[in-house]
């Protein structure tokens, strides 16, 4: 019979049972920590340039808004003149009609509401290229003086 | 092209004339006697913007004036507020005539630094800084931006946001008032 195997005297060494690795970085509360901070300051800074943000339009928002009566009182000056002269125009033509009345024919209030035609001429002649260079200018007499007809 | 009209508006100002290519537009009769003539104002977006908040400043109440008379009239509103009108636009035209007179260079170098920056404000702090000195030296008129609470954008030291294209003649003439407000301390 061989001998049987027994543990050494002073009993075995203890199993290393964990790992023998150098522990890297923080405690997971730290990254925890570190990943709320840092994100809280990132929000902050997002929040504050959306507000700079909203006050940058507002502000262009308000030099648009102290403008507005100064550009609406010339546009208006201008379709006033307009219409009147228009009105001017068609009392001249239509004088010698006794029973035309000048007035607004879009609507039965007596509201002021700007012609929706335009009484227009082109100047077809000027600047016109070559294929109708030479044509008359149909609306009035022409800028060019006429060719003196030897007689 | 077409030898007929096809516009079913009337064209309402120069510009527009000149786009649809009528040169023998027949509305151009001048306005009645009885109506006063009034410059018009005659300045272009870029200056407009740099004067708008002194504007507002100043015309406060004619501006004011004349949206109620517009709001009141309704659809009669062009032909009934033309005296309002007038006001604005000679309550404007001072400011900007005053601009001219007392801040001459730095609301140019303003208006170049809009022009510059496709007429962001937030491009020409600096520009605007020097032109809100000055102006409230000389004229006691401040740019205020109603219900801001407080934060007002466009005092020194307001902003996150960087110029991304800075305007650099406006940028040395701010640092060198900075550099002349040192000396005088000093």
């Amino acid at each position: 019979m061989g001998r049987q195997d027994l543990p050494p005297i002073k009993g075995y060494e203890p199993i290393q049972w964990k790992r023998n690795l150098p522990s890297r970085g923080f405690r997971p509360s730290i990254w925890l920590g570190m990943l709320i901070g840092l994100s809280s300051y990132g929000f902050y800074k997002l929040i504050q340039g959306n507000r700079e943000n909203i006050e940058l339009s507002r502000e262009k928002l308000w030099a648009r808004i102290n403008l507005i009566p100064l550009l609406q009182a010339e546009q208006d000056r201008d379709v006033v003149r307009r219409t009147l002269s228009y009105y001017n125009r068609e009392a001249e033509i239509m004088k010698d009609v006794p029973w035309w009345e000048v007035r607004n024919t879009y609507s039965d209030k007596n509201e002021f509401q700007p012609p929706h035609t335009v009484l227009v001429g082109k100047q077809l002649d000027k600047n016109h290229g070559i294929y109708n260079g030479n044509s008359r200018n149909r609306w009035g007499p022409d800028d060019s003086p006429k060719k003196e007809t030897s007689s | 092209m077409s030898t007929s009209n096809t516009y079913d508006t009337i064209s309402t100002s120069v510009a527009t004339d000149k786009r649809r290519g009528t040169q023998y537009v027949l509305e151009n009769g001048k306005l009645p006697e009885e109506i006063p003539h009034v410059k018009e104002i005659g300045a272009t977006t870029g200056p407009l913007l740099s004067a708008s908040y002194y504007i507002g400043d100043r015309c406060h109440a004619f501006n004011d004036d004349f949206m109620l008379c517009q709001k009141e009239n309704g659809a009669n509103g062009p032909v009934k507020c033309l005296k309002e009108g007038r006001r604005v636009t000679r309550c404007a035209a001072s400011v900007i005539r005053d601009l001219n007179a007392s801040c001459k260079k730095e609301f140019e170098l303003h208006y170049k630094c809009l022009n510059y920056s496709n007429m962001e404000f937030k491009n020409c702090r600096k520009a605007e800084n020097l032109l809100n000195d000055c102006v409230f030296n000389n004229l006691k008129l401040i740019k205020r931006i109603p219900d801001d609470g407080g934060k007002e954008v466009f005092k020194p030291g307001h902003q996150i946001y960087k110029p991304v294209h800075p305007h650099y003649p406006s940028e040395r003439a701010y640092d060198l008032k900075q550099k002349e407000k040192q000396t005088q301390t000093q």
